[in-house]
């Protein structure tokens, strides 16, 4: 029996913990998905290559494009805008992570079925903004049940565009979480 | 019998929406907000300066002191904004003045809810977050009337009805 708890502490409990730091939901980022990595950075995380057309569209402005990917085991949509370091010279960079996996959580355990209020009672001090529907850039899905909660940092909601502003949104149905989205607005590269 | 009907009444005139309180409605006409205060008021600043088409005065609505802006629009004068901070003021569902964030929050769902803290700029115009200060707004809408419930240590201390529209936020 001995032999078994040792075993566990070990091995098992520290591989738990690295899951799960995999998995942790902040403004910044999910797990080593932080927001404002280049493409680059992105692959070597995900030991993948990814495909962006947008990105190679030179003549039409396209400067966004999303690749819906896996990540430590789970679906994610990541979201990514042409950033110019130098004249006519960019790469793409990591604006936007959508997911919908349990396994996601917040560091005080915000996830999937977190109920609305408790998502208010843990962000108290920061902006929260809640909408009725699935808000979407400037596009609403409504529908009975469903609404939107977004966190949002400082820069965000002072709309401090000197400063990179990261904003969690959570999309809820009949008040529990059900899918989430971690947005980022950043600074030009070239400042 | 006769103390409840006045109770009513007077709960009626103090009742806070997202158009008003009680009978002070947002785009009321001057000449209508007159007849409600039942009294004459002399503008200082619209019909003095052609240019400036807005001013906040100072009022008793049923003993209690409220702030009205006007705003001066092509043919007449409108309320366009309304400011108080007494206890006798609170919505259908009770909230008011000691109210605090979770509780409107609960009061009003299925609206537009903006939970922020106030920020101030010094010297490096970075924003600094104000820890006690922090403001509610209701709307019905994305745009249209709201009503933005000022907060201290979490507790409403004051509100103002207005219209809201998305370029201003």
């Amino acid at each position: 029996m001995k032999k078994i708890c040792l075993f566990f502490f070990i091995v098992v409990a520290p591989c738990t913990a690295a899951q799960k730091k995999d998995h942790i939901i902040s403004l910044n980022g999910l797990g080593s998905l932080q927001l404002g990595m280049s493409q680059e950075g992105v692959e070597k995380i995900l030991n993948e290559k990814i495909l962006l057309p947008n990105s190679l569209d030179t003549i039409n402005d396209n400067y966004q494009d999303t690749a819906k990917l896996k990540y430590k085991n789970i679906d994610v949509q990541l979201e990514f805008n042409r950033s110019y370091y130098a004249p006519y010279k960019f790469r793409m960079r990591l604006i936007g992570i959508k997911a919908n996996s349990p396994l996601c959580k917040t560091a005080s355990g915000i996830g999937v079925g977190t109920d609305i209020l408790k998502i208010i009672a843990a962000y108290d001090s920061l902006h929260v903004k809640i909408q009725p529907g699935y808000v979407n850039y400037y596009e609403t899905e409504e529908g009975e049940g469903k609404s939107t909660v977004s966190i949002l940092d400082d820069a965000a909601s002072t709309m401090d565009y000197f400063s990179d502003a990261y904003t969690m949104v959570f999309f809820l149905l009949n008040k529990k979480v059900i899918s989430f989205e971690l947005k980022a607005k950043l600074k030009d590269e070239k400042e | 019998m006769l103390v409840t009907t006045t109770t009513i009444a007077q709960n009626k005139d103090y009742l806070l929406s997202l158009d008003g309180i009680g009978s002070l409605k947002l785009g009321m006409p001057f000449v209508e907000l007159e007849k409600v205060l039942n009294s004459k008021i002399i503008l200082k600043v619209i019909n003095v300066d052609p240019v400036v088409l807005v001013e906040t005065i100072k009022v008793k609505y049923k003993g209690i002191d409220v702030e009205i802006s006007l705003w001066k629009r092509q043919d007449y004068i409108a309320v366009d904004g309304i400011s108080a901070s007494s206890p006798l003021c609170k919505t259908k569902s009770g909230i008011g003045i000691g109210s605090n964030k979770l509780q409107i929050i609960a009061a009003y769902d299925g609206y537009h809810i903006d939970a922020k803290p106030l920020f101030e700029y010094e010297g490096d115009n970075k924003p600094k977050r104000i820890k006690t200060k922090s403001t509610v707004t209701v709307k019905e809408a994305e745009e249209g009337y709201a009503i933005i419930f000022n907060l201290v240590n979490n507790k409403v201390v004051s509100f103002d009805i207005l219209p809201i529209y998305d370029d201003e936020e």
